[in-house]
């Protein structure tokens, strides 16, 4: 079966006002009279494939290029080099017959009218996407059982609370039944029971329609609860592609929890980690960043200092992982 | 089943959507009930404003030109009229605005032409209904205080060259609400535009043949309100001519539309909100 999403060296380069501070007055006359311009590369050369139904995280920093790269995915924005299909179209060059196939919701954008209620918005994309009334009522049935939206669906968008706003977005994305759905940040600022509804509705969409989620977010948790794969962003370049859990593992060190009944010396604390990295996480609790080679000695250290009531091993979960990736500890 | 069985294309569909459109307006105008009756009394004010005005002038001086109190209200309610038929344009104006915000990308990822679904993402049906309807009652009124009498294939060309001259303005204002994709602040070459229709109000007739050339070819503001006037009263204008240089107007401006549009979504394509 022909990938979903097939990518081969996309690159998008911008162009943006040059911000080289001028050192003369010439250079500064010249600067207010004629703008300069410099390139700035937002996605470099990145290569990926996405099998159908997969759910892959497509993840990095803050400018790492993600929204870019989905944006030249759903035929928003025109690459300056390379090749993208998905679901076998050239997403800027097909881009009305190839949007049927896909959804997007952008947690940061609105993709509904914003004075209208719900329902409205609804009736638009229905008639925008050409489908039937009974396949839209059918779908919509669907999604209220799933979603909970009966209630939200005569209340204008600028009424609704971002959770509920979120629910709309993702029925209105879906209900031309997508081969792919794109989700940008679609969890950001959401609390923790909109989130969770969020989430698992979008699984029941991945698993029993097999529809493609392509996801990017920096909240962990939803790659953890949604994908098996993720890929790596940073500075426009792809710097991993494979499973969470050969991600985990590329980490060459553990963490030790520690607890104590009162604040630990920081000195004393120093002494018994031999200079390991630690960090206080919380009242009396801390976390120590041991290579595995020391890890027997230090947890041992730590449990003998005085008022220490708990100390666990564990493996760095995802999101420190990802952080000491951010940070360039970790070399990939 | 799939919800979407088959999709006939952008011509297929177009009349549904367009009725979506003066729909969701329509939606947009009874969720603002304030604002709509708002702006009922200030167009109902305006008007009045005019007919007082008008009534004042001529009223001392006996005529404006050849122009008599009640042609001056004619022009001024078929100024209304075209005022009008622009309604449905009114989406243009918010086009710099939007695509600022980047708003285009709404309908970027889907199968519709973006900049159209945007300027008329919502038609205002009940406001032009309101202002066709006052600027006919108005039209009619007058004809009859002022016993002005009017032939009906006058009345049919005069609705026409109205309809041309708002094509004309959409298409002008189009091209320079366009122009924000590569300059984003557009609202000083707006200002031009409106500094040129304040000259509508008035008969054009009047002012000098530099002024009177000047609002015609380059800000077309003789179109939307004195020759649509002229050619309902029967007053002296060379029909053949006037149409011809609206349909010249059309076919420019329409023209550079495409063009412009076209340009813009590629540039939109390229950079991004």
């Amino acid at each position: 079966m022909a990938p979903m999403i097939q990518v081969q060296d996309l690159t998008k380069y911008y162009r943006v006002p040059s911000r080289e501070v001028p050192t003369s007055a010439w250079e500064k006359a010249k600067r207010f009279l004629v703008r300069q311009w410099q390139p700035v590369v937002a996605v470099d050369h990145i290569s990926f494939t996405v099998e159908p139904g997969e759910a892959v995280a497509f993840l990095g920093p803050n400018g790492a290029g993600k929204t870019t790269t989905v944006k030249m995915l759903t035929g928003i924005l025109t690459p300056t080099s390379g090749q993208a299909t998905v679901a076998g179209y050239v997403p800027h060059r097909e881009r009305y017959a190839y949007t049927y196939h896909i959804g997007l919701v952008m947690g940061q954008k609105s993709m509904l009218v914003w004075d209208i209620p719900v329902i409205e918005s609804l009736r638009l994309y229905r008639d925008v996407y050409e489908v039937d009334e009974h396949a839209f009522e059918a779908r919509l049935a669907q999604f209220s059982e799933l979603l909970e939206i009966d209630e939200l669906l005569h209340i204008p968008v600028r009424k609704l609370s971002l959770g509920q706003r979120m629910r709309a977005e993702i029925v209105s994305s879906l209900l031309h039944e997508p081969e792919v759905i794109f989700l940008d940040e679609p969890t950001i600022g959401l609390d923790l029971l909109s989130k969770r509804r969020m989430l698992e509705f979008i699984r029941t969409i991945n698993r029993s329609e097999g529809v493609t989620v392509f996801l990017t977010t920096h909240n962990i948790p939803d790659v953890l609860q949604l994908c098996s794969r993720v890929i790596l962003i940073d500075k426009g370049k792809l710097i991993y592609d494979g499973s969470i859990g050969a991600l985990e593992s590329l980490c060459q060190h553990q963490v030790i929890e520690v607890e104590s009944r009162e604040a630990l010396d920081a000195a004393a604390l120093a002494g018994a980690t031999l200079d390991a990295p630690w960090s206080e996480v919380g009242q009396n609790r801390y976390l120590v960043r041991v290579d595995n080679g020391q890890l027997g000695e230090l947890a041992q250290r730590l449990s003998h200092l005085p008022a220490v009531a708990h100390v666990g091993v564990r493996r760095p979960d995802l999101e420190e992982v990802l952080g000491e990736i951010y940070e360039g500890k970790i070399q990939l | 089943m799939k919800a979407r069985s088959s999709y006939k294309g952008p011509l297929a569909k177009l009349p549904r959507l367009l009725w979506r459109l003066v729909r969701v307006g329509f939606v947009i105008e009874t969720e603002f009930r304030t604002d709509f009756w708002m702006s009922v009394l200030n167009f109902l004010a305006w008007n009045a404003l005019y007919v007082t005005f008008w009534q004042a002038i001529v009223g001392r001086t006996g005529s404006l030109g050849t122009w008599t109190a009640g042609e001056l209200l004619v022009l001024n309610f078929m100024l209304s009229f075209q005022g009008a038929l622009s309604i449905p344009f009114l989406g243009l104006r918010r086009l710099p605005e939007r695509v600022r915000e980047g708003a285009l990308d709404k309908y970027l990822c889907r199968p519709v032409n973006p900049i159209v679904v945007t300027c008329f993402e919502a038609v205002y049906v009940v406001s032009f209904l309101r202002q066709l309807a006052v600027a006919l009652a108005g039209v009619g009124a007058c004809l009859w205080v002022y016993h002005l009498h009017v032939a009906a294939w006058r009345a049919l060309l005069a609705v026409l060259l109205a309809l041309i001259a708002t094509l004309v303005w959409a298409c002008l204002q189009g091209t320079v609400a366009l122009l924000s994709f590569w300059i984003g602040e557009v609202g000083t070459i707006g200002f031009f535009l409106n500094v040129g229709r304040r000259f509508e109000r008035y008969p054009i007739d009047v002012f000098p043949r530099a002024v009177r050339v000047s609002l015609t070819w380059f800000v077309p503001a003789a179109l939307t309100g004195t020759y649509p006037a002229m050619v309902l009263l029967n007053k002296p204008i060379n029909l053949g001519l006037t149409f011809a240089v609206a349909l010249i107007l059309l076919g420019l401006w329409g023209g550079v539309l495409a063009l412009v549009s076209g340009a813009a979504l590629r540039r939109y394509e390229a950079y991004g909100g």
